[in-house]
């Protein structure tokens, strides 16, 4: 076990801000954005999309660990991993 | 002896947690989200964050063998280089080394459109118990822990 470093710290920050506010609006999100891709920021969505495509073309334009990527639909889907 | 809890959130039913997953040599050092999975027997990026993550998954090796998974097999690819999985808990962290071998699970080539885009919708990075048979793995309605 060691400790994190500056950079790592601020990593996690910023991922678990992004997962906390994803997680609280999920319901509301998934609303407003059914059936779409979209990106979460800074706890804002920085955009949206129909198809991977074209989320991809938004998301390249941020670093990974600053957003979230999520597909998000009101209809449930049963999933078997 | 300090007790290390790694806190995610259970969204949509779904337990995830974000890890810093590093790979020295392609200069990735980033966040990825990924489910706890205690039904799988091993770790796995999915198709699209290895698209997101800068990864061009087609120019990986192809991994032994075949993934059963949502919407049937996967052709897994190998990262074939060290990986490195790190939790974060305040300001500690632990970090599990992976020499070579990191799967990636990719959609078949002749799948088509429609399909593909199903998949990359609905297939997560899964954390397998590789990883999670070293923690104990607690989840509620709200978040998951790992802890050890």
């Amino acid at each position: 076990m060691s400790k994190l470093n500056a950079v790592q710290r601020e990593i996690f920050r910023v991922s678990n801000e992004n997962l906390d506010w994803f997680s609280k609006n999920y319901t509301a999100l998934k609303k407003k954005y059914d059936k779409r891709w979209i990106i979460v920021k800074d706890k804002e969505i920085v955009g949206q999309g129909k198809s991977f495509e074209e989320i991809k073309s938004i998301a390249i334009k941020y670093k990974p660990s600053d957003i979230l990527v999520e597909y998000v639909q009101t209809e449930q889907v049963a999933m078997f991993f | 002896m300090i007790i290390l809890k790694f806190i995610g959130a259970t969204i949509n039913k779904q337990p995830k947690i974000p890890i810093l997953f590093t790979v020295p040599k392609l200069g990735i050092n980033e966040t990825v989200s990924f489910l706890v999975d205690t039904g799988a027997l091993y770790s796995a990026l999915s198709e699209k964050q290895a698209i997101l993550l800068g990864i061009d998954p087609t120019t990986l090796p192809e991994a032994k063998g075949t993934a059963i998974g949502f919407g049937g097999l996967f052709k897994p690819r190998t990262i074939n280089y060290p990986v490195f999985l790190t939790f974060g808990s305040g300001d500690y962290k632990h970090q599990i080394p992976y020499s070579s071998g990191f799967k990636v699970f990719c959609i078949p080539p002749n799948t088509d459109k429609e399909d593909r885009e199903i998949i990359l919708r609905l297939t997560p990075s899964v954390m397998g118990m590789d990883v999670l048979s070293k923690f104990e793995v607690r989840i509620t309605k709200k978040k998951v822990e790992l802890i050890i």
